[in-house]
């Protein structure tokens, strides 16, 4: 296993002498936020000039009585040009003309509020960045479902106009699926994986920061769509109604292609840290369950994402070079997208799923005082997940004519992949066991995903039926059933993870109170919203219809006015952590919860190379009740224990 | 920063982020188009309602969009909105003045007239210099007679009605250049159209219907229609029953 | 829940035998919440019993629903126990047990899940095949089909022979309309359907992909552009049904909507006979029936060629690129 122990005098890549400073150049004339923002401007410029020059020339292109063309190219060296201006390939051209690298001595000397705006490699600064970008994609997603509940509060009297509502529609859908894949892994998993695994950095910075800087990009690109029309197609984009669409579709399929590469980027970095970047000590069987959730979620995005990408790229081409993959006329299938966006949507549900289980299992030992039950269960249910994820996609097209022979086997592996979602809840249960649970805000997040969870999944078992489907597909219930899972599942962990690690990661407490408020507010509230959504799509409202049958308005009014609570809870929460972490800044200790984690044994925040020396780890993070237990590690070995300790590590110990 | 500054930049920024939603929510997302209202110029349990379509939409940033007007009721003017209001239990004579050319509907069966008084639409052709006789019509074949060139349906209430189109290749040639297309430049009253008419009754309960064109009329988008069949205020719009 | 721990479920009052407390009441509220879905909700639920395959999934939702009922009692009741008696005493400082896992209760709910799991997957299979596939659209080789409907001839149509109804439903942007090939191959956008009579739908799209629900009916097919997706159903009670479209398909999407009517066999003749007579001119012009449509490519003979008319394709792609075979 390749273990980094460079010592901190080491000769910096590129030659520089060891100890020497750079100069700090101001803020505003070294790459940043605002240089990336400027490339970006001259970059759409001239994508959308050379667009229109190249356009021109093909009869093809002119037919379709859209720019999409110019589009595209604009959006492409849009993104070229915000690498550029942000400093991407500022080191690779340095290499390439054989000056020193300036970024990795950058990492420790950059102070203040100002890595937070730039390239900066180090894992912590991008993991907070995520964290801020996370939060603005996800409210911006929820003011849309605001706007969306608004309309559908009247069958007839409507508040928008159709094309709007859809705008919205897509506009909500894809910002939750689309830039949320990353909602855990990169705020969470990016900052803690190394901190838990007892290692100094990630394996690959450069590709880790970029995952980051693609995002704003992405969100960007995607808003953009409300300038040029919006799209009618919802997040899945199906073909051919995309290939009909105006000009805004382009903004989805590109915003798409790039979170997609970007999830690619994290998922791949973050998998070969966790194999290759472990402590000595540090064993598969000691490896805390959150970086177990990161090591199969990282999978997935490697495996799944690039299919997503593949799918978008020809629902360009279709658009704007007047290929006919999607079109049937010319000899195209409408199933082949179908196909390949849910061969990567289902994987892309338990890339959004996995991470949650993974924050919850972390928790429940710290809140319960006792071991988590069943180790190696939650481990091969993550793995059960993950890879049965890939044979389950087309239990979405059930109804959509596709070969009715793969009903009966679509709808047994679905109905298996509930077996591995069990053990989570297995795990849950026994490690509830006769414990001592201490009821802290995040702990209360645990629990209502277990809650929350359970109603999502059991909905799931009900859809994967093929008969029960007939009726549930395309309606409200598919509707219930993934707010559910994601929001009352995936969110709740989310927040959870939240309250728990802020002290770790910015140093500061949440105010506990305002944070029960939140808890309680948003159970009840999102329960009562996404409830009664079962009973109204089994009483026949398809999703994404802005007229329903007039019998079901008290129920769209109930759920409506709950929605608008939920977004109140969520004031809360933004009230609370706005508060806590600008104007009041209650320093918090170095480990509040009382945790065993490696994580909990540095300071908080933590110093700027994660720990003094790579630390040894002596037993597993869940060693609560048993007065024998080791410490979790030795954060200060003596020089020549990593030697041994390295010699010990390769050799096959028994279980912790 | 200290203290106070920290307050104050919170308070800007949140300041600036509520009046951007609200900016967005009302001038945006909630933004209600222009309603040509009817109701008040009801008489003897009649309505008279007058529409328009056009080849071009030189007033708006699609100039090569077809679109429908829709006369107000008070100026007199055709304005560039699809979205009127007539009252409940009302008989509406609807007159469409058809000023584009014809083009294949997807499916035939919107060729034929259905929901309307009779059951039939009265149809007078102008080709440039006089207008034919007025004949009552019920099936138009919109493949081997370019007989359409839009519809306007009420699906909610059953109507379909087929605009008919000049027929002759030398008509479909010289359509109307501008839009609105009335009479007032040399060119204009020149121009090729069709005068259809036709009534319905409106319904006794107020609420809102949507109408649209089955016509693919989206050139450039694939099936014809996107574009201007997606967008409000060319080819879609809404019917709104008043009490 | 019988295995054996170390003492850590002492209180103030000895031992609370917490396994034995927990399968009892689960198995109580089991019983009396499987009662409750299976007699009392059972009947009431969605979509109702229009049809056979509204009714067989009605069945298949409460077979469902009543074995769900014990999973979400069992761990909701264990949640409650947990939160309510497991709790940590203020200024209890110190750890729980360290019980890392017990083999027996892990393989018992592996077993025990994967039973159910693979039951269920069994009775949906059964429940797929019986009802001649459940109402859901099953492409252009369906493979099951009503009992007793062996032939299928176009030309005509009786009630009580083999020969099974068809109707076309036709999705486009935005309404449905509905051709009956066994009696002229009419096309109308009212839905009329016989009681009693076994039902082929035959379910294709003229542009993008929508889908074909009537939701009473248990029926649910996506129309897909240049694909026939055949659903069958046969309707048991008279009265009106909700059709809906259920795949975004545009603007219009959510107002694609409209009614359809279960009627008796004679009311369903006597129906066909006037609108056949009464669409006659219309179904001159239509196109001939066929299981898809492309209205891309129109045959010479019935277009107007001379002014330059070629397609009801929109232009998108010009209709002079060589097509794909």
């Amino acid at each position: 296993m390749a273990i980094e122990t460079q010592l901190e005098s080491a000769q910096a890549p590129g030659g520089g002498d060891p100890g020497t400073t750079p100069k700090e150049r101001n803020f505003w004339l070294s790459p940043g936020i605002h240089t990336a923002a400027i490339g970006a401007i001259v970059g759409y410029i001239f994508g959308h000039w050379l667009g229109n020059f190249i356009g021109s020339q093909y009869q093809q292109v002119g037919s379709s009585d859209d720019n999409d063309f110019a589009i595209v190219l604009g959006f492409s060296f849009l993104v070229i040009g915000w690498l550029i201006g942000l400093g991407v390939f500022d080191d690779l051209a340095r290499q390439m003309l054989g000056r020193p690298i300036r970024s990795a001595d950058h990492r420790a000397n950059v102070v203040g509020m100002a890595k937070y705006f730039r390239y900066t490699l180090d894992h912590k600064v991008v993991g907070l960045q995520y964290l801020v970008g996370m939060l603005i994609y996800f409210f911006t997603g929820g003011l849309l479902a605001i706007a969306i509940r608004t309309e559908l509060l009247s069958p007839s009297y409507h508040v928008m106009s159709p094309t709007t509502y859809l705008e919205v529609v897509g506009e909500h859908g894809t910002m939750m699926m689309m830039m949320m894949t990353s909602v855990i892994l990169g705020p969470f998993g990016n900052y803690l994986v190394p901190l838990m695994i007892g290692s100094k950095r990630v394996a690959f910075p450069r590709l880790e920061a970029l995952s980051f800087w693609l995002t704003p990009c992405a969100f960007l690109i995607l808003l953009s769509s409300f300038l040029l029309g919006g799209f009618p197609t919802g997040w899945t984009g199906y073909a051919p109604l995309s290939i009909q669409a105006g000009e805004g579709m382009d903004s989805y399929a590109v915003a798409f292609g790039l979170m997609g590469i970007s999830i690619i980027l994290a998922g791949f970095n973050i998998v070969v840290t966790i194999i290759c970047y472990r402590a000595p000590g540090m064993r598969w069987s000691r490896l805390p369950m959150f970086v177990w959730a990161m090591l199969t979620t990282g999978f997935l995005l490697v495996l799944a994402a690039p299919v997503l990408v593949g799918g978008m790229y020809m629902i360009i081409t279709d658009r704007t070079a007047q290929t006919a993959f999607f079109v049937d006329q010319l000899g195209g299938s409408s199933y082949l997208y179908e196909d390949l966006f849910w061969f990567f949507g289902h994987p892309e549900v338990y890339i959004l799923a996995l991470p949650g289980f993974g924050i919850v299992c972390e928790l429940l030992p710290v809140f319960t005082r006792k071991p988590l039950f069943g180790y190696k269960i939650a481990a091969a249910g993550m793995f059960g997940v993950a890879i049965l994820s890939f044979f389950v996609w087309q239990h979405h097209l059930f109804d959509s004519g596709m070969d009715p022979d793969m009903r009966p086997l679509f709808m047994l592996t679905t109905e298996l992949i509930s077996i591995p979602t069990g053990f989570i809840f297995l795990v849950a249960m026994g490690t509830f066991w006769q414990a001592k649970i201490r009821l802290t805000t995040p702990m209360l997040f645990a629990i209502g995903f277990f809650i929350n969870f359970l109603i999502g999944g059991i909905s799931g078992v009900f859809l994967s039926d093929v008969p029960a489907d007939t009726t549930a597909h395309g309606s409200f219930f598919v509707m219930a059933h993934f707010h559910y899972t994601i929001m009352g599942g995936l969110i709740f962990a989310f927040f959870g993870g939240i309250y728990y690690w802020l002290p770790k990661v910015m140093g500061i407490t949440m105010n506990q109170r305002l944070g029960k408020i939140h808890f309680w507010t948003m159970f009840i509230a999102f329960n009562s919203t996404f409830a009664p959504l079962f009973a109204v799509g089994l009483l026949g409202q398809p999703r994404r219809v802005w007229e329903y049958a007039a019998g079901l308005q008290t129920l769209n009014d109930w759920v409506s006015i709950s929605a608008f609570c939920l977004g109140g809870s969520m004031c809360i929460f933004i009230f609370n952590f706005v508060m806590s972490t600008v104007i009041w800044r209650k320093r918090a200790p170095q480990n509040p919860w009382n945790a065993r984690g490696l994580e909990w044994q540095v300071s908080s925040p933590p110093p700027v190379n994660n720990f003094a020396n790579i630390p040894v780890v002596l037993s597993g993070p869940y060693e609560y009740g048993d007065p024998d237990a080791l410490p979790v590690a030795d954060l200060h070995p003596p020089a020549g224990v990593i030697g041994g300790a390295l010699v010990s590590a390769g050799s096959t110990g028994t279980e912790a | 920063m200290s203290l106070p500054a920290r307050v104050a930049t919170l308070v800007v920024a949140f300041l600036a982020v509520v009046a951007g939603v609200m900016f967005v929510a009302f001038e945006f997302i909630g933004a209600q188009p222009a309603v040509e209202n009817y109701t008040p110029y009801a008489s003897g349990g009649q309505v008279n309602v007058t529409l328009m379509t056009t080849p071009e939409t030189t007033v708006t940033n699609k100039p090569d969009w077809v679109s429908y007007f829709i006369k107000n009721p008070s100026t007199g003017s055709f304005d560039h909105t699809t979205y009127f209001a007539v009252p409940a239990n009302t008989k509406v004579n609807v007159t469409i003045l058809g000023y584009d050319g014809c083009t294949p509907l997807r499916n035939p069966v919107w060729g034929r007239v259905a929901g309307t008084i009779g059951g039939i639409e009265n149809v007078s052709y102008f080709n440039g210099k006089t207008f034919s006789s007025t004949q009552s019509l019920q099936t138009f074949d919109s493949w081997a007679n370019c007989a359409v060139q839009h519809t306007f349906a009420i699906p909610g209430l059953g109507i379909n009605v087929p605009v008919a189109s000049p027929t002759t290749v030398a008509e479909n040639n010289a359509l109307c250049g501008t839009a609105p297309c009335v009479a007032g430049t040399a060119d204009q009253a020149k121009a090729p159209h069709s005068v259809v008419t036709f009534s319905f009754t409106t319904p006794k309960t107020p609420g809102t219907y949507r109408w649209q064109c089955f016509v693919p009329c989206g050139g450039g988008y694939l099936d014809g229609n996107g574009g201007p069949m997606g967008t409000p205020g060319y080819m879609m719009g809404q019917m709104e029953v008043q009490a | 829940m019988a295995a054996e721990f170390p003492a850590a479920g002492q209180t103030e009052t000895g031992r609370r035998r917490d396994g034995f407390w927990l399968l009892v009441l689960w198995i109580a509220l089991s019983v009396i919440g499987c009662l409750l879905v299976a007699l009392v909700l059972g009947p009431h639920l969605p979509p109702g019993d229009q049809s056979s395959s509204a009714a067989s999934q009605q069945t298949d939702f409460t077979v469902l629903s009543t074995i769900a009922t014990p999973v979400v009692i069992g761990v909701l009741l264990y949640f409650g126990w947990a939160l309510a008696f497991w709790r940590q005493r203020p200024g209890d400082e110190t750890d729980a047990a360290p019980i890392h896992g017990n083999t027996k209760i892990s393989v018992t709910w592996v077993a025990a899940t994967g039973a159910i799991v693979l039951a269920l997957a069994v009775y949906g299979t059964i429940e797929l095949w019986v009802p001649a596939g459940a109402g859901a659209g099953e492409g252009p080789q369906p493979i099951w089909k009503p009992a007793g409907t062996t032939t299928s001839s176009l030309t005509s149509w009786a009630p009580g022979t083999s020969n099974i109804l068809q109707v076309q439903v036709i999705g486009q942007q935005w309404a449905w309309t509905y051709r009956y090939p066994q009696f002229g191959g009419f096309e109308t956008t009212q839905l009329m359907l016989p009681v009693g009579q076994p039902v082929q739908f035959n379910v294709t799209s003229l542009d993008v992909i929508h889908s074909f629900w009537a939701y009473t009916l248990g029926v649910k097919a996506d129309a897909n552009p240049g694909l026939n997706n055949v659903a069958y159903t046969t309707p048991e009670h008279t009265g009106d049904f909700q059709i809906r479209c259920s795949e975004l398909c545009g603007i219009w999407h959510g107002s694609m909507y409209g009614t359809g009517d279960v009627l008796s066999v004679s009311a369903f003749l006597t129906w066909t006979q006037t609108t056949k007579v009464q669409l006659a001119a219309l179904t001159k012009i239509l196109p001939p029936y066929a299981l898809t449509y492309d209205p891309t490519t129109i045959p010479a003979g019935k277009i107007n060629t001379a002014l330059g008319l070629t397609s009801a394709g929109g232009g998108y792609y010009n209709p002079a690129d060589p097509e794909q075979p």
